[in-house]
C-alpha cells in the first residue's frame, strides 16, 4: 500500500468512527477535541488499524496519538518498519 | 470541580445513619409499592413529607440547605428506599444523582446558589436528559443543539427517556456546543427551566416497571438559555457527564442492593413457612442451597456498593460504577427471579410484590449505560490497563484470599495470552472485550467481597460461598468460544444480515 492509500484508509476509519465527514478531515485535529473522539473510541480506532493494514501497533500507542497527524505518522512509521 | 467525598458508610451518630433511620420509618408507614404501581404515577401526597425528611437534599452541600452526606451514605439510604418502594427511590435517586450531581461539582457559584437550595428544599426537583432516538449507547451523537446567541443560548432538539421529565422543575440537558471552549466537536451540560418558553414535556411512557416513576419525552423548541446557566466548562461536556453517570450508576447500584433484599426477606420468610414434603422448605437440600445463593448475592451486592463508594478519587469512581452497576443490575434480577422461584405459583401473583420487584429490576440492566456496552468498555479499559487493586487488608481469611488470587490471576493471564496473540487487534475484536470486561467486573466483585470478608466469620462465609461461583463464572465466561464461522452460518454474514 502507497503512503497516499494508507493515509485514506486512516481517514476513512477516522470518518467511520467519528460523526466527521471524510472531506472535513484535517491533519491538525485533535482526536478528541475536533473529532470527538474518548479513550474508548481511541482504541477502537487503533484496533481497526491494525486489522485493517496489517500493521503491528500496541495498545500502549493509544496513549501517545492525540491528532490526526499522529495517527498518520505512527501507521506510516510502522508499516515501514515492517517492510525492513 | 468540587473534590470527591470521603469513603461512605454511616456511623451510630452519623447524619447519614439517621438519615437511614428516617427512611426505614418513613417507607414502613407511608410507602405501598403495589399501590404506587397500580396508580401508574409518582405519589405527590408525599412529596411535602419526602421533602421535609430532607431526601431531596441528601447529597446537596450543607451550605446550600442540603445534608450533605457522603457517596456511600447516600447510597445506604436509598438502598432502605427502594426496599420500600424502587419507583419512588428512582425519582430521588435520579434528582440526587444525574439530576443535581452536575451542578453540585461543577457549577458556578452563581448557579449553585441560584439552584442548589430550591434542590435540596425539594421546591424543585431535577432531571436530567441525554438520550435521543438516534444517540442512546453513542452520546456523541446527539443532535440537540445550543447555539449562541446574545446573552445566552438557542436550544433545539428532542430527548427521550428523561426519568423525572413529568415532575421535574429544572432538566439538566446535554447538547452539542460546536466551537464552546475552543472544542470544535464540543458538548456541555446546560440547566434548562422546564417553565422556559419552548419546552414541552410529552406523555408519560408506558412501562414494564417503575410505573410510580415518570419516564418522559422532552422537546427544546428554540428555548432560550442564559449563558450563565452552562454547567461547569462549556465544551466540557462528556467529561462532566462521565463524572455525573459514575455517581449515579453508583447510586443506581445501592438501589439494586434494597431491591434484592427485598426479595431475599420475601424468600427467607416464605422458604421458613411454607410446609411441603413434611417439613418447611429451607429443610430441603435444594432450597437451602438457593437460598445460601441468594444471601451471598445479597452480601455481594453489599460489598461491591462499598467498595465502589470507597473510591478515593473520581477516576476511581468512574471505573468502579462500572463494575458496580453491571453486576449488582444482573444480580438483581437474578435474586428477584429467584425469589419468585422459591415461591411456586404464589411467586407469579401481583399481591406477592415480587412480580413488581422484578418488573421494576429489569430496566436497571438497561438505563445508565447498557450493560452489554459497559461490559466492552471495561474490557479495553482492563486490556489497556489492568486495574491495580490494593492488597487485601489482614483479617481476610488465606482461603479467601487465595480464591481472590486464583481468579485474579486466571483474569490477568487470559488478557495476557490475548493481548500476545492479537496485540491491537484486540481492540476491535468486541466480543473478546465483552468477555474480558464481564471476567473483570466478577473479579471486581470478587475483591470486594474479599475485603468485606475481614468484618466477621459471617462475612466470611457468604464471601467464600461467593467467590466459588466468581470463579465458576470466570473460567466458563474466558473459556467460552464461539468461532465466527459458526454465528455467521446462522445469522448470515455482516453484508447479507444488513
Amino acid at each position: 500500500m502507497s503512503p497516499t492509500e494508507l493515509n485514506d484508509k486512516v481517514y476513512d476509519i477516522l470518518s467511520e468512527l467519528t460523526t466527521v465527514a471524510r472531506a472535513e478531515l484535517r491533519p491538525e485535529f485533535t482526536l478528541s477535541g475536533d473529532l470527538g473522539m474518548d479513550s474508548v473510541s481511541a482504541m477502537e480506532m487503533l484496533g481497526m488499524l491494525d486489522e485493517a493494514l496489517g500493521v503491528q501497533l500496541d495498545i500502549e500507542d493509544t496513549f501517545s496519538v492525540k491528532t490526526v497527524q499522529q495517527v498518520l505518522d505512527l501507521v506510516q512509521t510502522r508499516v515501514s518498519h515492517a517492510r525492513h | 470541580m468540587h473534590g470527591t467525598e470521603p469513603p461512605g458508610g454511616s456511623t451510630a451518630d452519623s447524619m447519614g445513619h439517621r438519615a437511614i433511620g428516617l427512611v426505614r420509618r418513613f417507607g414502613a408507614r407511608h410507602l405501598d409499592d403495589l399501590a404506587v404501581d397500580a396508580a401508574g404515577e409518582f405519589p405527590h401526597h408525599l412529596r411535602e413529607t419526602m421533602a421535609e425528611l430532607g431526601l431531596f437534599g441528601l447529597s446537596l452541600p450543607e451550605a446550600y440547605g442540603g445534608s450533605g452526606l457522603s457517596l456511600g451514605e447516600v447510597c445506604e439510604t436509598l438502598s432502605v428506599l427502594a426496599e420500600h418502594d424502587r419507583a419512588v427511590a428512582t425519582t430521588v435517586g435520579l434528582h440526587l444523582g444525574l439530576g443535581t450531581r452536575g451542578t453540585v461539582a461543577f457549577g458556578a457559584p452563581a448557579l449553585c446558589e441560584e439552584l442548589l437550595p430550591r434542590f435540596a428544599s425539594g421546591e424543585a426537583i431535577a432531571a436530567f436528559s441525554a438520550t435521543e432516538a438516534g444517540a442512546g449507547s453513542n452520546l456523541r451523537a446527539i443532535e440537540t443543539t445550543a447555539v449562541p446567541v446574545e446573552g445566552g443560548f438557542r436550544v433545539t432538539g428532542s430527548k427521550i427517556f428523561v426519568t423525572n421529565g413529568g415532575l421535574c422543575d429544572v432538566i439538566t440537558a446535554l447538547v452539542s456546543t460546536p466551537g464552546a471552549g475552543g472544542s470544535r466537536q464540543g458538548q456541555s451540560l446546560i440547566a434548562i427551566d422546564r417553565a422556559a418558553p419552548g419546552v414541552s414535556v410529552g406523555r408519560e411512557e408506558k412501562k414494564l416497571g417503575l410505573r410510580g416513576s415518570s419516564t418522559t419525552p422532552v422537546h427544546f423548541d428554540d428555548v432560550f438559555v442564559p449563558s450563565h446557566r452552562v454547567v461547569g466548562q462549556a465544551g466540557g461536556g462528556i467529561e462532566q457527564v462521565d463524572h455525573v453517570l459514575a455517581w449515579g450508576r453508583t447510586v443506581m447500584a445501592a438501589g439494586c442492593v434494597g431491591s434484592a433484599r427485598a426479595a431475599l426477606a420475601l424468600a427467607r420468610a416464605h422458604t421458613e413457612h411454607r410446609r411441603q414434603f413434611g417439613g418447611p422448605l429451607i429443610k430441603l437440600a435444594v432450597v437451602r442451597a438457593q437460598m445460601a445463593e441468594l444471601m451471598s448475592d445479597v452480601f455481594m451486592m453489599e460489598s461491591v456498593v462499598a467498595w465502589a463508594t470507597s473510591a478515593p478519587d473520581s477516576a476511581t469512581l468512574a471505573r468502579r460504577s462500572l463494575s458496580a452497576k453491571i453486576i449488582c443490575s444482573d444480580t438483581n434480577w437474578k435474586t428477584c427471579d429467584a425469589a419468585i422461584q422459591l415461591h411456586g405459583g404464589m411467586g407469579y401473583l401481583e399481591e406477592t410484590r415480587l412480580p413488581l420487584l422484578l418488573r421494576d429490576a429489569r430496566i436497571t440492566r438497561i438505563f445508565e449505560g447498557a450493560n452489554d456496552v459497559l461490559r466492552v468498555r471495561v474490557g479495553m479499559a482492563e486490556v489497556a490497563a489492568p486495574a491495580r487493586r490494593a492488597p487485601l487488608p489482614a483479617g481476610v481469611p488465606g482461603q479467601i484470599r487465595a480464591a481472590f488470587s486464583k481468579v485474579e490471576k486466571g483474569l490477568h493471564g487470559h488478557v495476557r495470552l490475548r493481548k500476545d496473540a492479537l496485540g491491537a487487534r484486540l481492540l476491535a475484536r468486541q466480543e473478546l472485550l465483552h468477555q474480558i470486561g464481564h471476567a473483570a467486573a466478577v473479579v471486581d466483585a470478587a475483591y470486594a467481597c474479599a475485603v468485606a470478608s475481614a468484618a466477621s466469620p459471617r462475612a466470611a462465609a457468604l464471601a467464600d460461598l461467593w467467590l466459588m461461583k466468581a470463579s465458576d463464572d470466570v473460567i466458563a465466561t474466558l473459556r467460552t468460544h464461539r468461532p465466527q464461522e459458526a454465528i455467521n452460518a446462522v445469522i448470515g454474514d455482516d453484508e447479507a444480515f444488513a
